[in-house]
């Protein structure tokens, strides 16, 4: 009994201790600042910048004050905050942001990293290297590139209808997704793309439109600031007007860690059908068929793609894809339910997607030398053993592959309306 | 005291102890048959008691070795006197067992029993009972349990006024005459012992005395005031019987036996208690019940030697396995189908004098989370308000723990704008979160434990109140966060739905435990936390019965654990009981449907190949 | 009588103990194992535990039939009264220093997980305190309280390792998991030999076999536990790999916590991982609760004590003390990866199988000399 009581009291006293020097990895939340997206540009050779957003709760939640609808960025940028600091490392960097912020910054709420071009052409393994590191980050991060200034990218961001700054990382990726024009990349695609063997990683680019930048708050949106007779998928110069500055379109093309190029937004889009980041793009082409004026057509994979690889001096790659296709709008007065015509856009659509694809391999493997598609992956099943994939050279021959692609497109919807209406 | 022979009518002495200190010689004379007895007595009265300080070996070798002679009163006052016994006398020193044949002798135990007259209480009525030749006779009852009604009716009446009695009658005829013509009491019972005429005096009967009868007769007349059969306080089922336990133990028995119409039902009564004995009935099915579990019940009442034991939560604390630990080891309830249910499936009832709340043992740890209106309902409902129950466990016990792990510790684990509201409610506030969620936990249990002891009167207050100063007020002071307030009242509900109020309170002290571990380790803190609780849980026994079985240790069950199967698949009682007799219904109870006489007839041809 | 009975360790039941052994090996899947293995192997990793089960299947197959001859007692006890006490004292002094060494191991591996993914600024000493109190308390309620534990937990655990697999599946590969045979077929089916070591199935069973309630069953728990055991690692590989292209390389040191950290099913789901702390910490207080309970169990049952409750405060506390004796957790790695892996089958595996087959034979010869042992041991029961 005796014996008993004294254990108790000696496991009281652990206990007590324990709990009084306990709590060492607590910290409140109001005793923390949060970074919800993280810019990192390279100064010069030895000096990071590191520029962040921070989310103020008090504001950005609408609690306080809500006073719904007030127009506009400004309030964006008061609710989320950029500061920035430079250091030899990241964390230097970081800490250096620190003193100019009360609160400790944690970067577990980090929704997305941009690297400035500037980095993504000197490299951007050495921040890679940390990033995978330290615990706060995470490998689900949005993962983009900044084209130009990367302060611009930070400061002028005005979202139309968001307030909180994750959701608009949040609905990039959405939407990017639908329409394909940009890729969404997060960290672990892109450590995957420098990991295996064979490939190459790509990167969605964030880039401020100076056309939409210029407008007055005023007159912003009008039609009259669009350039006539432009269209373009160049990341900057979307031909657009109002909406947020900011704009993502348009993909970073790297080879290893090192950006080589910028794909415009139609490329991106190819791009991404052939490995398979989305399944559906919308074409817009001339018609075969009807009024010379231009179709558009919803295209999704009916089967999934289909690539052999002959592992040779030059290597030869088939694509073969098969597409189903939706019509979705038309500006020509052809009926496509006949089936003549419609075998005639399908061969259309199907060359159209394939000229663009050729071209895209061509470019890619040629001018950049990158390999993004990752075509390797479906080689790995014709070696034996790691160490024999490993010594393969894929790489070296990306020059000499012979690229075939081959499509075919089955028109099989036609929307809410099969003939356009007639006008008497 | 004296060995002496006295000449009685015989008697069938079954008891062992009689035989012990008497031998008797029989004799025929006359047309009854009277026995010789050697006894130890004074004035007559004779002790069979189980004294073990005379019960050395002179008495063995007494017989015939002294002579027999009747004293008179005074002289064995006398004798007693002097005996050197600090001058008091036999019966003051100890009592005799037996009751006397002399009506004033056991008029002067009972005064000496009950402290009369100092006690005002027990009620001492002599009378003589009717025709020309009456014989004298005494009842005594204690006011206010016995039903003065029945004692007018049924006993009084008909022995002074419409008796006629043969005075020459031998005692033990006189008895049986008048127990089987004259008494008209429904229960009439015939004691020997003081124990027993003191238990039935106490329990509410009439105990009749004869002169000249050593016996008494016990006539059941109960009859105190107490609160009848109504809906049940704490276990209210919308679908199911709303009768509750009372403060009446023969109520309260005979509640289940109602229920539950079988022969085979066993109450077993005995009392417990030295200094007021308590009546704790036992009551299993023959033949379900594992023996064994009965057998170990009646060990452990056996071992209660308490003076006094009020309630069934008392007989709790002292029956458990295993008193450290807080989940309780028995299922109290007021409700008699449950109690009823339990039966059937081999548990054992047991009731401890008035309490509304009987005991089932043994129980698993998940009856505790059942009510009975789970299986009243259909099984998707069934199922559907269990599935609800155990969330609300969950919630109840880890809630505010969770919350605290995960402000404090993990942030990244909520969304963004989640956080940032959380964060943002919290701008204002002064405490940590501990702090504030210990402060709204204190004040919950503030709450419930004032409305339960507001009075009734002003009851309706206490949520008003409740609701301003934890709802309103402490937001609009900025001590609290708006959503720990969401916080801590979902968790109220969530305990606020077990079903057993024991369980209810060991939800309620491990939370503050968890809320600590959360606050020193987060998540980390909570899963060590969980697993030593676990580890308790699936250690401890009700009964011997591992209280997480039929999970942990796994055992053979019907599905009525955690999830509320199909009636007609429960064919089995519960495993874990180890009941003498598994099975409850047929394979087959639903042979009318298509479906079953398809399966049965496909079963039967797939066994003759 | 001379002989002081085994420890009293209490009965269980066929399935809580196959719970209780497939967690204790399974654990390892939340530490370092599926790296190691996938580095070893590479795409081919996942057969790697599949080739270890077929083995410990056959060895355990192999030590049954041989035990069979021997109901109601554990190798020890046999090898105690067949072979004298010169055999089975260091027989068992092996066995325990096995358990000792690995259940240290496991701990500090442990305390390291926990600190780099969940709390950082905590000090180790003060993790694995905690987690000594609670695998402390574990041991001490013994083998019966941890496999009803393990029975209880094992339906939390598997639909927690199987979500924990499936959720992660967004980022699934399968081109990651060709070529087939990863570093060569002879490779795969080597270190399938070795990694046996991982397999203390055997040896458990064959030390546990008295305490199992139903001996007929006693085979199922064998070949279910290890079988289960082997798929469920097997199925971690498969996802590892597929998910993670650097797999190969080793360089991730918590491969289960960085599946959980790559969960990302929309907004709301993601960031899950201090949810999956549940997992690992309470399969890893079950694996370190058996470990320290079968060292003094065995330490206890060597020296023919009965009672093996006095023995774990000291024990614990060596084992609190040796598992600090590493200085850094590349070098627990290390140990694990160069010293267990290579050599742990030999005690693990081939000293049971060694024991059982001598046993056999011995007690083959002597046929008669066994059965008049029967009737004494009849004798004694009655």
């Amino acid at each position: 009994m005796r014996r008993s009581r004294l254990f108790g009291y000696a496991i009281a006293v652990a206990l007590l201790q324990v709990l009084i020097t306990g709590c060492f990895d607590r910290s409140e939340l109001e005793e923390q600042a949060f970074l919800v997206t993280l810019g990192i540009d390279q100064l010069d050779k030895s000096h990071v910048a590191v520029i962040g957003r921070v989310a103020v709760p008090s504001k950005l939640s609408g609690t306080a004050g809500g006073s719904g609808g007030s127009a506009g960025g400004s309030d964006f940028l008061s609710g989320a905050p950029v500061v920035s600091a430079s250091g030899r490392s990241l964390h230097e960097a970081l800490n250096m942001m620190n003193t100019g912020i009360e609160r400790t910054i944690n970067l577990s709420h980090l929704s997305a990293v941009m690297f400035s071009d500037r980095a993504a052409k000197a490299g951007l393994l050495p921040y890679l290297h940390t990033l995978v590191r330290y615990r706060e980050f995470r490998r689900t991060l949005y993962v983009f590139v900044t084209k130009g200034s990367m302060s611009d990218v930070f400061l002028k961001d005005q979202p139309v209808l968001e307030t909180s700054a994750t959701r608009v990382i949040e609905d990039l990726h959405e939407t990017s997704q639908r329409t394909g024009y940009a890729t969404s990349v997060e960290m672990h695609q892109l450590l995957n793309g420098l990991e295996v063997p064979g490939g190459d990683p790509v990167v969605p680019i964030l880039s401020y439109n100076k056309q939409v930048g210029r407008e007055s708050k005023k007159s912003s949106g009008s039609v009259n600031h669009l350039d006539p007779h432009e269209i373009s998928y160049v990341p900057g110069q979307v031909n657009r007007a109002g909406g947020n500055p900011v704009e993502c379109i348009g993909t970073a093309l790297f080879k290893s860690d090192h950006m080589v190029g910028v794909l415009s937004g139609e490329q991106t889009r190819y791009l991404q059908l052939l490995n398979g980041m989305i399944g559906r793009i919308v074409i817009n082409m001339k018609s075969p068929v009807g009024n010379p004026n231009y179709v558009s057509v919803g295209v999704k994979y009916a089967e999934p793609i289909r690539v052999s690889v002959r592992l040779s001096k030059n290597p030869q790659i088939r694509v073969n894809q098969s597409f189903e296709a939706e019509l979705l709008g038309d500006q020509t007065n052809a009926t496509f339910a006949s089936d003549k015509n419609r075998q005639i856009l399908e061969r259309a659509l199907a060359s159209e997607i394939k000229r663009n694809e050729v071209g895209l391999i061509q470019t890619v493997f040629k001018k950049y030398d990158a390999e993004p598609f990752h075509f390797f992956e479906y080689a790995r099943n014709q070696f034996h053993t790691y160490n024999q994939m490993e010594k393969f050279n894929w790489r070296k021959q990306l020059a000499n592959a012979q690229v075939q692609v081959t499509t075919s497109v089955s028109l099989r919807r036609l929307g809410m309306q099969l003939n356009p209406p007639v006008a008497e | 005291m004296d060995e002496q022979f006295m000449l009685t009518p015989e008697e069938s002495h079954e008891s062992s102890s009689d035989d012990k200190h008497s031998s008797t010689i029989r004799r025929s004379f006359g047309p009854k048959r009277l026995t010789l007895k050697r006894m130890r007595v004074y004035y007559g009265i004779r002790t069979t008691g189980d004294a073990k300080d005379d019960a050395s070996g002179n008495t063995s070798v007494v017989l015939g070795s002294k002579e027999v002679k009747p004293i008179s009163m005074a002289e064995l006052h006398e004798r007693e006197k002097n005996s050197g016994a600090n001058g008091e006398l036999a019966w003051n020193r100890r009592l005799p067992t037996a009751v006397q044949h002399d009506l004033a002798a056991n008029r002067a135990i009972i005064d000496r029993i009950f402290y009369l007259p100092t006690n005002a209480d027990i009620v001492k009525r002599d009378f003589e009972i009717g025709g020309e030749q009456t014989v004298h006779g005494m009842i005594v009852f204690v006011d206010g349990i016995a039903d003065k009604t029945i004692i007018n009716t049924a006993i009084l009446e008909p022995l002074m006024l419409l008796s006629n009695l043969d005075r020459n009658q031998l005692q033990s005829e006189l008895l049986t005459r008048v127990k089987n013509a004259l008494l008209p009491g429904n229960q009439v019972m015939e004691f020997k012992t003081w124990k027993e005429a003191t238990e039935n005096i106490l329990a509410g009967s009439t105990v009749l005395f004869l002169e000249g009868v050593n016996s008494i007769l016990s006539v059941e007349t109960k009859g105190w005031e107490h609160r009848t059969v109504s809906a049940t306080q704490t276990e209210s089922v919308v679908r199911g019987p709303h009768d509750g336990f009372t403060e009446s133990f023969r109520a309260n028995t005979g509640l289940v036996r109602s229920k539950l119409r079988s022969s085979e039902l066993i109450t077993e009564i005995t009392q417990v208690g030295k200094l007021a004995s308590t009546d704790v009935a036992i009551m299993y099915i023959k033949g379900v019940v594992n023996p064994k579990l009965v057998r170990e019940v009646k060990k452990r009442l056996k071992a209660l030697v308490v003076d006094y034991l009020p309630d069934s939560g008392l007989a709790e604390q002292f029956l458990e396995d295993d008193p450290i630990g807080v989940i309780p080891k028995f299922l109290s309830t007021e409700r008699p189908d449950r109690v009823a249910y339990g039966l059937t499936e081999g548990q054992v009832a047991i009731f401890i004098g008035h309490s509304p709340f009987v005991l089932l043992a043994p129980v698993m740890f998940w009856s505790l989370l059942h009510t009975s209106e789970d299986a009243y309902l259909r099984w998707p409902y069934g199922t559907f308000i269990r599935a609800i129950r155990m969330l609300s466990l969950v919630i109840a016990l880890l809630l505010p723990a969770l919350y605290i792990a995960v402000t404090n510790y993990h942030p990244e684990m909520i969304p963004t704008d989640l956080m940032l509201a959380v964060a943002a409610t919290r701008e204002r506030v002064p405490f940590p979160v501990v702090t504030e969620v210990l402060v709204m936990e204190f004040s919950i249990e503030l709450i419930r434990e004032a409305g339960i002891r507001i009075p009734s009167v002003i009851g309706p207050t206490i949520g008003i109140v409740g609701a301003l100063i934890l709802g309103q007020a402490a937001v609009a002071a900025g001590i609290i966060s708006p959503l720990l307030i969401i916080v801590v009242a979902v968790t109220a509900l969530g305990s606020f739905t077990m079903p057993n109020y024991n369980l209810s309170f060991s939800v309620r002290l491990l939370r503050f435990g968890f809320i600590i571990a959360a606050a020193t380790f987060g998540f980390y803190g909570i899963i060590l936390g969980l697993m030593l609780l676990l580890m308790h849980m699936v250690t401890v026994k009700s009964f011997g019965v591992p209280m997480m079985a039929p999970i942990a240790p796994h055992r053979n069950s019907s599905p009525d654990v955690i999830r509320r199967g199909q009636v007609f698949q429960m064919e089995t009682r519960p495993n874990a009981y180890f009941p003498l007799d598994k099975r409850r219904q047929k394979d087959f109870t639903r042979t009318w449907s298509p479906v079953v006489k398809d399966y049965k007839k496909d079963r039967k041809s797939l066994f003759k190949e | 009588m001379n002989y002081s009975g085994p420890v009293r360790t209490g009965r269980v039941g066929v399935g809580e103990l196959t719970a209780l052994l497939t967690i204790y090996t399974a654990t390892d899947v939340f530490l370092s194992y599926p790296s190691r293995v996938a580095k070893e192997s590479a795409e081919s990793g996942w057969m790697i535990p599949l080739v270890s089960g077929v083995i410990v299947l056959a060895v355990f197959l192999i030590i049954n039939a041989c035990m069979k001859r021997f109901p109601d007692e554990n190798i020890l006890d046999v090898a105690r009264q067949e072979l004298t006490v010169f055999v089975s004292v260091p027989l068992g002094i092996i066995f325990m220093l096995l358990f000792f060494s690995q259940t240290a191991l496991v701990m500090r591996e442990f305390t390291e997980t926990v600190i780099t993914t969940v709390l950082p600024r905590t000090p180790s000493t003060v993790v694995a305190l905690l987690f000594m109190a609670v695998v402390y308390y574990f041991a001490y309620k013994g083998i019966e309280g941890l496999s009803r534990l393990a029975m209880l937990l094992s339906a939390i655990l598997g639909i927690g390792l199987l979500s924990l697999l499936i959720m992660p599946l967004t980022w699934f590969d399968v081109h990651l998991l060709q070529p087939f045979w990863g570093r060569g077929m002879l490779t795969t089916i080597f270190y399938g030999g070795t990694n046996t070591s991982m397999f203390l199935n055997v040896l458990l069973l064959s030390l546990l076999y008295p305490t199992v309630r139903n001996q007929r069953q006693f085979v199922r728990v064998g070949v279910i536990s290890i079988g289960l055991t082997a798929v469920l690692m097997s199925l971690v590989l498969i996802v590892f790999i597929g998910v993670f292209p650097a797999a190969p390389t080793g360089q991730v040191p918590f491969p289960m916590y960085q599946l959980a950290r790559l969960i990302y099913i929309g907004r709301f789901v993601q960031r899950l991982e201090s949810v999956f702390v549940f997992l690992w910490t309470a399969a890893a207080v079950l694996k370190m609760g058996l470990g320290l309970w079968m060292t003094a169990y065995l330490y206890a049952s060597t020296f023919k004590m009965p009672l093996y409750r006095p023995l774990l405060p000291a024990i614990a506390l060596a084992l609190y003390v040796v598992s600090f004796l590493p200085p850094d957790f590349p070098s627990v790695q290390l140990i694990s990866a160069n010293i267990f892996e290579p050599y742990g089958w030999t005690v693990s595996i081939a000293l049971p199988v060694v024991i059982a087959v001598v046993l056999y034979l011995r007690s083959g010869r002597a046929q008669g000399n066994h059965s008049k042992r029967r009737i004494a041991r009849a004798a004694r029961a009655n």
